[in-house]
């Protein structure tokens, strides 16, 4: 066994596991219905873009399409293969180490250069057709991002490492921002003159060869490197599965204490078995960011919907929305009570459906006064506000007592 | 009088349904009854039928204390990621319907016994496995059931922790409940058991005090862990 074969082995094991992955979520009958189609659809549409300039294009400056760029060589970070079982064998053996990460490294450009290719071929009828880009400047643009991307995914990895919490947040952040503005006012300038692209091709290229060698010698980090390659080996396959419909818990930052309820706070003082759970709902929901993120996107997109919809039919959606809504939070209470640290209490049944209620109406409430204030507003100006609020807290009453009902009939809860 | 019966004919999980079987013991108000046995034996599935965490059991489990109610502690602790410490005891005081006062009184004692004062507003999955496992035994104990069936509660616990809990266990025996204990510690099984049974294989082999355990094995005023290993090594083994 050599770190070369060792390397080969983890990469092999990597492919067959992602491949694994893949087949189980793409069935033939997904393929058949879904995917064959879908990539039918979208060469043919592909195709369509190199014949019509696409209507909308017009309206996108190209400052846009640079940040796109810019995003795209911000995503992603190399993989080094480290595994966990590498601190009772590897850790003392550095040599091995540095090899299994310098050919990380290299798969993981590699890799780039393929996603780069991949990226601008779909960009192309765009930057060529329409903004008019010679071959050679769409080249320049090509290499300054997939040098970009190197560099990017290397800085951004070991800040990472080096930097925790808040700092971490700023010097990471600090770099997307800062890099986009550079990105979009070097680029334009870049595509005007050979020179400069060339320059910036050499600053990338030489910067990317000196953070690859501080890469390769900054072992330090052990265990940050494993949680981070067992995240990534996990990326993709996550999306399948939650393609899927498979709720996938992924690890996260744990905070020491929280920035809700610092004190632990409580939300109501009277303390009875349906309030301690619906409490313990309450802020699990609200302390994650995830489901935080969940409620204020489904907020923004119901928004949108109900804003431009015509009269009538904004009212029918409303009311479908009622529904959506408390189904959509009831998500919330079963992921949270489908935990196994439940064992541990011995909830009764009644505590628990009257809890359900409880909870699902006091957390759709706030979302669903928002898009009913939209609605409200739109429909009766000023005067339609405060009409719709006490209107859409029986709906939102009466919508929790029959999802209730029905979750209890089929013993769901 | 009982406060736990346990008569399971058999119990395993979805593909091995006959991990235990013709388990029948009980647990008595005011004992602690301790459950050994070597690794893969089943005491931890015997555990997990009596709280009914596995789902192919055959037989009767009964609660027949004063309350009809027991505290679980895992041996994995596992406790609510977005909550705090002290959240944890709110919830389990407002589920098992005990008074504020209580809580707070007993709450801020046991944490600072098991010297968790400090944390009691930091998130649990912050903490080291030891102090995950104190806070379930917190739970435990804040509970004040009439049976706790404890699945190897000394694993990350430090020495003063470990005594701590000792003496508490101590406690509420003396209160009158009743202990399910399951443990690898011999030496500790030894001293705070009044009834020992031991699983091999899924089986019960050996049930009864020290004294009456020693007698089986003929070997008046052995420790436990010699007993263990003759019963291993010369009956079961040799008669199997």
């Amino acid at each position: 066994m050599s770190p070369n074969k060792l390397f080969i082995r983890r990469l092999t094991t990597d492919w067959k596991y992602k491949y694994g992955v893949w087949k189980t979520t793409v069935d033939w009958t997904v393929a058949l219905y879904i995917v064959i189609p879908a990539l039918i659809l979208g060469i043919d549409q592909y195709l369509q873009w190199w014949k019509v300039p696409l209507f909308w294009v017009n309206q996108v400056p190209i400052n846009i399409l640079l940040v796109v760029c810019y995003l795209f060589a911000w995503a992603g970070s190399p993989r080094i293969f480290l595994e966990e079982g590498d601190q009772l064998f590897l850790l003392n053996r550095t040599k091995w180490l540095k090899q299994i990460i310098k050919q990380g490294l290299i798969y993981s450009f590699l890799l780039n250069s393929l996603f780069s290719m991949f990226f601008f071929v779909l960009l192309a009828p765009l930057l060529m057709k329409h903004y008019q880009i010679s071959s050679a400047y769409f080249a320049c643009l090509f290499f300054i991002t997939l040098f970009l991307k190197i560099f990017l995914g290397l800085a951004k990895q070991l800040l990472n490492l080096r930097y925790y919490g808040w700092k971490e947040f700023i010097v990471v952040k600090g770099l997307l921002i800062t890099g986009s503005f550079v990105f979009i006012r070097i680029i334009p300038y870049s595509l005007n003159n050979y020179i400069v692209a060339i320059i910036t091709m050499l600053v990338l290229i030489m910067f990317s060869l000196i953070l690859t060698l501080i890469r390769i010698n900054f072992l330090s980090h052990f265990l940050a490197d494993v949680a981070r390659e067992q995240k990534q080996r996990l990326k993709y396959v996550s999306f399948l599965l939650i393609i899927s419909g498979i709720n996938v818990k992924k690890p996260k930052k744990q905070r020491i204490r929280p920035l809700l309820f610092y004190k632990s706070n409580l939300i109501f003082k009277k303390r009875t078995p349906v309030n301690g759970i619906v409490e313990m709902c309450i802020k699990a929901t609200l302390r994650n960011n995830k489901s935080v993120k969940e409620y204020l996107q489904l907020v923004f997109v119901c928004t949108l919907v109900v804003f431009s919809l015509p009269s009538i039919l904004k009212w029918l959606i409303w009311l479908v929305l009622a529904f959506v809504w408390v189904n959509f939070v009831s998500l919330y209470w079963r992921e949270i009570m489908s935990s196994e640290t439940g064992r541990i209490f011995q909830w009764k049944w009644k505590d628990k459906i009257v809890a359900f209620r409880k909870f699902i109406f006091l957390m759709t409430i706030p979302g669903f006064l928002l898009i009913s204030l939209i609605v409200g507003f739109q429909t009766f100006s000023w005067i339609g506000v405060p009409l719709i609020i006490p209107i859409s807290i029986i709906m939102v009453f009466y919508a929790c007592r029959i999802v209730t009902v029905l979750v209890e009939l089929n013993s769901t809860i | 009088m009982s406060v736990l019966q346990v008569d399971i004919i058999k119990a395993g999980y979805v593909g091995k349904k006959q991990v235990i079987e013709d388990i029948n013991f009980s647990v008595k108000q005011s004992e602690i009854v301790g459950l050994i046995g070597p690794n893969g034996a089943g005491k931890s599935t015997t555990i997990k039928a009596i709280v009914g965490l596995i789902p192919e059991v055959t037989g009767r489990i009964q609660f027949i204390g004063h309350k009809k109610n027991y505290a679980y502690i895992p041996e994995q602790p596992i406790l609510y990621e977005d909550l705090t410490l002290w959240e944890h005891l709110e919830l389990a005081a407002a589920v098992n319907e005990i008074e504020r006062a209580i809580l707070l009184e007993k709450g801020n004692e046991l944490l600072s016994i098991f010297r968790l004062q400090e944390v009691k507003h930091h998130f649990s999955a912050s903490f080291s496995k030891g102090m995950q496992q104190k806070v379930m035994i917190i739970l435990g104990l804040l509970m004040q059931p009439d049976v706790y069936v404890i699945d190897e509660p000394f694993v990350g616990l430090d020495p003063r922790a470990t005594m701590e809990f000792i003496r508490f266990l101590k406690d509420e025996r003396k209160r009158g409940a009743g202990i399910l204990l399951s443990t690898h510690q011999l030496d500790i099984a030894e001293k705070i058991c009044d009834s020992i049974m031991l699983i091999i294989d899924g089986k019960l082999v050996v049930q009864g005090s020290i004294t009456e355990i020693q007698e089986q094995c003929k070997l008046p005023g052995a420790s436990l862990f010699d007993c263990f290993d003759s019963i291993l090594e010369n009956e079961y083994y040799v008669t199997k």
